[in-house]
């Protein structure tokens, strides 16, 4: 198999169309921001400014009734919403690299094809269960498998129950992608992805989610309870999608919106500087905070001048060049704008001094650091390091490649 | 099957821990498939490069020549391993 349908095709022929700007959403993220982080609630008003613009269908081909935006097109949205909301810019990149696997990889199978359409009808909104309990970050492991149903079951659907530390928006979303084990004797990297319509699953809610940041994703700890039938495993194995699609989108996407997150505190310190600087009546030359601010400018340029590169190198998902980018570029992309972003918030805090300190007023910045402290965590950066350290021996790193 | 077939498989088995015993998979198996990971490519790689004492150049580093049986012993084929 190797895992390019027609569906694929077509999306990696496609123009990049001219997609409009989203501002009207981002505007509505931006506005209900605070009380979605202070709340901890689910942001609902942006994400559904974001279905009404038609925008959670962005990477769906023409084909199927979507726009056929391109890969870019999506980590643009993510910026420029996460600008506003870093939760429901992290909402919207989840969403996104969950549609792109069933984009890349549902080849010609009629049940997620016709899910695309719908969720392009429908304004779906896709979630990820990835995590469970006993297997930590790690995507390549699942414990949880099918069971056949009994035989005099009037329902002959297999039963999956799996038991997920994490599923973010999971009692908002639609439809879920989830991971397990291709059957009970199989072993723990020996995955499938489900693809569960509504009416396929229940949730168990286990675990809240009071955290730090982040807080609207609603990243909460359920047990998954479906009946899927045989045609919603998708053909090629989680262990190829995984590599080729939903590890790489997932980490091109995070970076956009990271960097939406940044931007916005490079605004709010460039402002607090500024404003006292008018106050004092002083020179811009060597005013103070204004090295911090540049700190911070020139780190958010390199880790945008990365996401791009890494755009250039994946290209679409499901194309034949996105199956052949270096996984290590790809864990690279991951840990490096992770921390470039907050470390620039940091510098952001420093030259904003007080007033981003302060937890309110324009130039409060407590929210995006809290936000961008998951990014190091969700998956851990540690264990990607670990593994980036491995492939050093495999493929060299593809320097001069844009030079 | 082959000499070359036979390292591969014994480099499989020793290296990769896949889902089903590498000397029963099918040539044409995807091996991503059965539980195998770039990680795991590495540690393929080096056994195999030791084995028949060659290289693997750096264009032959690819998800297309570990996806499968096959196509790595299509690989040191082309490479002139010597079972
Ligand atoms: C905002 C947010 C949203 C999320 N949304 C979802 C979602 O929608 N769906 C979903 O399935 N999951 C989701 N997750 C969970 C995510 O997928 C991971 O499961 C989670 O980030 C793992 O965190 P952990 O600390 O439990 O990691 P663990 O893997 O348990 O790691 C714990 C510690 O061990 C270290 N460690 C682990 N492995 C290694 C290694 N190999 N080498 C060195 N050190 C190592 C880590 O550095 C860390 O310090 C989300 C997480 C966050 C933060």
């Amino acid at each position: 198999m190797t895992g390019a349908g027609p569906l694929a095709e077509a999306i990696a022929a496609a123009a990049s169309p001219a997609v409009a700007p989203i501002e009207g959403p981002a505007a509505v993220a931006a506005a209900h921001a605070e009380a979605v982080d202070r709340e901890g609630r689910f942001p609902a008003e942006a994400i559904a400014a974001l279905r009404q613009a038609g925008r959670l269908g962005m990477l769906v081909p023409k084909a199927l009734g979507g726009p056929g935006g391109t890969l870019a097109d999506a980590v643009r949205d993510c910026f420029a919403v996460a600008r506003g909301c870093g939760s429901a810019g992290m909402v919207l990149a989840m969403h996104h690299s969950q549609m792109a696997c069933l984009v890349a990889h549902a080849g010609d199978a009629a049940w997620p094809r016709e899910y695309l359409a719908r969720a392009v009808r429908d304004g779906l909104l896709l979630a990820s269960v990835t995590s469970e309990e006993g297997v930590g970050g790690n995507l390549r492991r699942s414990l949880c498998a099918p069971e056949p149903a009994a035989a005099d079951d009037a329902d002959q659907r297999a039963h999956l129950v799996k038991r997920a530390t994490n599923i973010s928006y999971g009692a908002h979303a639609s439809a879920l992608l989830l991971s397990a084990r291709r059957a009970p004797d199989a072993a723990e990297a020996d995955q499938v992805l489900w693809l569960l319509g509504p009416d396929d699953y229940t949730l168990e809610r286990t675990g809240g989610w009071e955290t730090m940041g982040m807080r609207g994703t609603r990243s909460e700890a359920f047990v998954v309870r479906a009946r899927a039938g045989a045609e919603q495993a998708l053909s090629t194995g989680f262990g190829s999608i995984a590599t080729e699609t939903m590890t790489p989108v997932t980490h091109i996407l995070w970076a956009g919106l990271w960097i939406g997150i940044a931007a916005d505190a490079l605004d709010r310190a460039r402002n607090a500087v500024k404003g006292k600087l008018r106050k004092s009546g002083g020179s811009a030359v060597g005013a103070p905070g204004t090295p911090r601010l540049a700190a911070a400018a020139e780190k958010l340029l390199a880790a945008e001048a990365l996401l791009a590169s890494a755009l250039r190198r994946y290209g679409e998902p499901g194309s034949a060049q996105s199956r052949e980018m270096r996984p290590a570029e790809v864990n690279m992309l991951k840990t490096s704008v992770s921390e470039a972003t907050l470390d620039a918030v940091g510098q952001c805090l420093i030259a904003a001094g007080l007033a981003g300190y302060r937890v309110d007023g324009a130039h409060a910045l407590s929210r995006h650091l809290r936000d961008l402290w998951s990014a190091p965590l969700m998956v851990p950066n540690d264990a990607i390091r670990a593994a980036s350290a491995t492939l050093m021996l495999g493929p060299r790193p593809q320097l001069g490649r844009f030079l | 099957m082959t000499g070359i077939e036979t390292a591969v498989r014994d480099a499989l088995a020793s290296r990769a821990r896949l889902s089903s015993d590498a000397k029963a998979i099918g040539a044409e198996d995807d091996l991503f498939d059965r539980g195998l990971t770039s990680l795991m490519t590495v540690d393929v790689m080096l056994a195999l490069e030791e084995r028949f004492d060659l290289e693997f150049p750096e264009e032959a580093l690819t998800r297309n020549s570990f996806r499968s049986v096959a196509s790595l012993r299509d690989l040191l084929v082309s490479l002139g391993a010597n079972a």
